[in-house]
């Protein structure tokens, strides 16, 4: 539920809410013909515009407004014959159809600029009107744009990609801990696993985000928590490993309440990574205390009963060297928050 | 048509342009008496949208939008007010927006349950802006199905995606990112930061670029095909996994601390893995000049052995230094990825 309350969030929420208001009032005030065609825009630009005041990424999406603007203005006019279009049409999709490859990985925007074109193919108008129409979903584009500048200006892009990498480690810890924990992990073993691909993909979709922020603000404090997070990522799938390793999960029924503790603890510390970092100290002071009482389940019980006590003692050691990392990470914390 | 082999995004190029040509002829044939042009257009963005999926499920998720595509219709001619007509589609669309902007849309592939949202809101927003459907309710469904039919049978018919040479490729591609970076562990010894980055990227690589290992865990997905790509997808999952914790291990130099005869052993099996590696990654390559490596597991015990000098049998001893549990761990790691290499060419034909 966290994730739809974050500051982030409830920005996009209220960005979209002004967009909205903003193309109703202008849509109302314009009254033309043609003004369905700026709200139209309006809510298309507010969909994929980039979540972000960065010149660069606004300069690409400016520019690739001008270029379907152009498809629109070549394709929308009475003046060129019907079959001409249909071929223009067509080159037009065959040109989209090789872009994401390339060029663009978001396919959404190939199908909404193909949609465009097709539209306005199918509706020409006379020179005058289609330029009114390309002016408004200018008008719709600059909506969405201004809006951007003025929600988006103040936003640290750096801490937003570090934000997601947390939470999505979060999640991660949890599908994870789910693994060793849920009774069903064994019966339905691909739908577990499942779930914990699309964790993992998370993952490093978010460790490659942090990554080009890092790029742009070549700071060297980042590089070095950017690799600190590295090995918490590493050390997170490392303890993974014990689902594979393992034969007989009814052993980890002795330790479940140890690991639920633990599963806790960790939601603890990625929450306190997130919002609070005052108690980070304390939320991982914690889960020592908590992978400690694991450990002495193992001396006590786990070493003798388990088939194979090995990779148990292997999750407490990996287990161990998280909360290590963890730990480098409150310096570092200290440092970001000195900065 | 399947032995003509084209590039993927030309292929679908081609295909889409075949079927709106189609669309426009079927349109203008006769078939409507009225708003030819305007029930045209129904049918060619039906056919464009209905293009819209991915390789594994095709007729599901082709059904799927035209269902999405005629509820917003249908939707669309009972909203009569204006006003109620510009908040509605204004929410689609904010919801849309929010959803995308929760799930960053650009990760997503075109079958993601999002897309069947945004092409809801779409379509309302055609419907009650650009191309009003009260007076032609009756013709437009007519026009989407006709449309629907047009791009379903383009993507089943029009040099289909081969689910079998998706995933060969996707499995060619991972085994050989993590072929490369076994081979710089080998030739380098330590994990530098390049080489945590360089995985990553093949990681993003491998989770984007092809979608058959999406498509193995999908609803209508063929069954006689599903368990082998599901095992196959669990077990390249779990090399990754051991690499990056094998990646751990490297960083804290555990291979710098290993005695020597360790060390050297470890690096055997890694070499050994690297063989494995390598000639799956062929096997899906060239399927036809491929033949099965043998390996006789001599290197793995003489890992154990060499290991057994070093690290106390007794695992109450183990806690004396963390070095030891340490080589414990990277040996299991190696271990482990033998297993799972040996288990790949064991599945194979």
């Amino acid at each position: 539920m966290e994730q739809y309350l974050t500051h982030l969030s409830l920005k996009k929420i209220a960005y979209l809410i002004l967009v909205l208001g903003t193309a109703l009032i202008v849509y109302f005030q314009l009254g033309a013909v043609q003004a369905s065609w700026m709200f139209f825009s309006a809510f298309i630009f507010s969909l994929i515009a980039p979540n972000t005041a960065q010149l660069s990424s606004l300069i690409k999406f400016f520019l690739q407004t001008l270029l379907l603007i152009l498809i629109l203005l070549i394709v929308g006019n009475t003046f060129v014959p019907s079959y001409l279009q249909i071929l223009m049409i067509l080159a037009v999709i065959m040109i989209l159809a090789r872009l994401p490859a390339r060029y663009s990985k978001n396919e959404l925007i190939i199908i909404l600029v193909s949609v465009f074109a097709i539209l306005a193919s199918m509706f020409p108008l006379h020179f005058a009107a289609n330029l009114t129409r390309c002016g408004m979903m200018l008008i719709g584009f600059f909506i969405a744009i201004t809006w951007q500048l003025i929600i988006f200006y103040h936003q640290n892009n750096l801490r937003d990609a570090e934000v997601m990498l947390v939470t999505a480690l979060n999640h991660l810890s949890a599908c994870i801990m789910s693994c060793f924990l849920e009774p069903e992990y064994s019966e339905n073993r691909y739908s577990f696993e499942y779930r914990l691909y699309k964790q993992k993909t998370n993952c490093l979709q978010s460790f490659l985000q942090l990554e080009q922020q890092i790029k742009v603000s070549a700071s060297q404090i980042e590089q070095t928590r950017f690799i600190q997070f590295n090995l918490i990522f590493d050390v997170l799938v490392s303890c993974a490993q014990l689902r594979f390793r393992i034969t007989d999960f009814s052993v980890l029924d002795v330790c479940k309440i140890e690991l639920t503790e633990i599963d806790l603890a960790l939601t603890r510390v990625w929450r306190a990574m997130l919002a609070k970092p005052e108690e980070l100290k304390i939320g991982i002071t914690e889960l020592k205390w908590k992978i400690e009482r694991l450990d002495d389940n193992f001396q006590h019980v786990l070493q003798v009963s388990a088939p194979e006590p090995l990779v148990l003692l292997l999750l407490i050691v990996n287990l161990r060297y998280l909360c290590n990392e963890m730990m480098v990470m409150v310096d570092e914390n200290e440092i970001y928050l000195n900065k | 048509m399947k032995s003509i082999s084209i590039n993927k995004d030309l292929r679908q190029g081609l295909r889409l342009c075949i079927a709106i040509i189609a669309a426009v002829l079927i349109g203008h044939s006769g078939i409507f008496t009225h708003h030819v042009v305007l029930l045209s257009t129904w049918i060619i963005l039906a056919v464009l949208l209905v293009n819209q999926t991915t390789a594994g499920t095709p007729l599901r998720q082709g059904i799927l939008i035209y269902t999405v595509m005629l509820a917003a219709v249908l939707s669309a001619s009972l909203l009569n007010e204006k006003y109620l007509a510009l908040i509605v589609s204004s929410l689609c669309f904010m919801l849309a927006a929010y959803g995308a902007y929760l799930i960053n849309l650009k990760k997503l592939p075109v079958n993601h349950p999002l897309f069947l949202v945004i092409y809801f809101s779409l379509i309302l927003i055609i419907s009650l802006q650009i191309m009003p459907v009260n007076l032609l309710l009756h013709d437009i469904m007519l026009a989407l199905i006709i449309g629907a039919g047009i791009g379903i049978i383009s993507h089943l018919c029009l040099w289909p995606d081969s689910t079998e040479n998706n995933f060969r490729q996707s499995m060619a591609i991972i085994l050989q990112g993590l072929s490369k970076y076994v081979h710089s562990l080998i030739d380098e010894n330590s994990a530098k930061k390049k080489h945590i980055l360089y995985l990553l990227q093949e990681g993003n690589q491998i989770e984007t670029v092809l979608d058959s290992r999406q498509s193995a865990y999908e609803i209508g997905f063929n069954r006689r095909l599903r368990s082998g790509y599901r095992f196959f997808a669990l077990q390249i999952g779990r090399l990754l996994e051991i690499l990056f914790a094998m990646e751990y291990l490297i960083s804290k130099d555990v291979i710098a601390k290993m005695p020597d005869d360790l060390a050297e052993k470890s690096f055997a099996v890694l070499r050994t893995n690297n063989e494995l590696l390598d000639a799956l990654s062929h096997y899906f390559r060239d399927q036809a000049s491929f033949a099965k490596p043998s390996e006789s597991g001599d290197d793995i015990a003489a890992l154990d052995q060499a290991l057994a000098t070093v690290v106390p049998n007794q695992l109450a001893l183990l806690d004396i230094s963390p070095d030891y549990v340490m080589y414990a761990d990277f040996a299991r790691e190696l271990k482990d990825m033998r297993e799972v290499l040996r288990g790949l060419l064991n599945a194979l034909p």
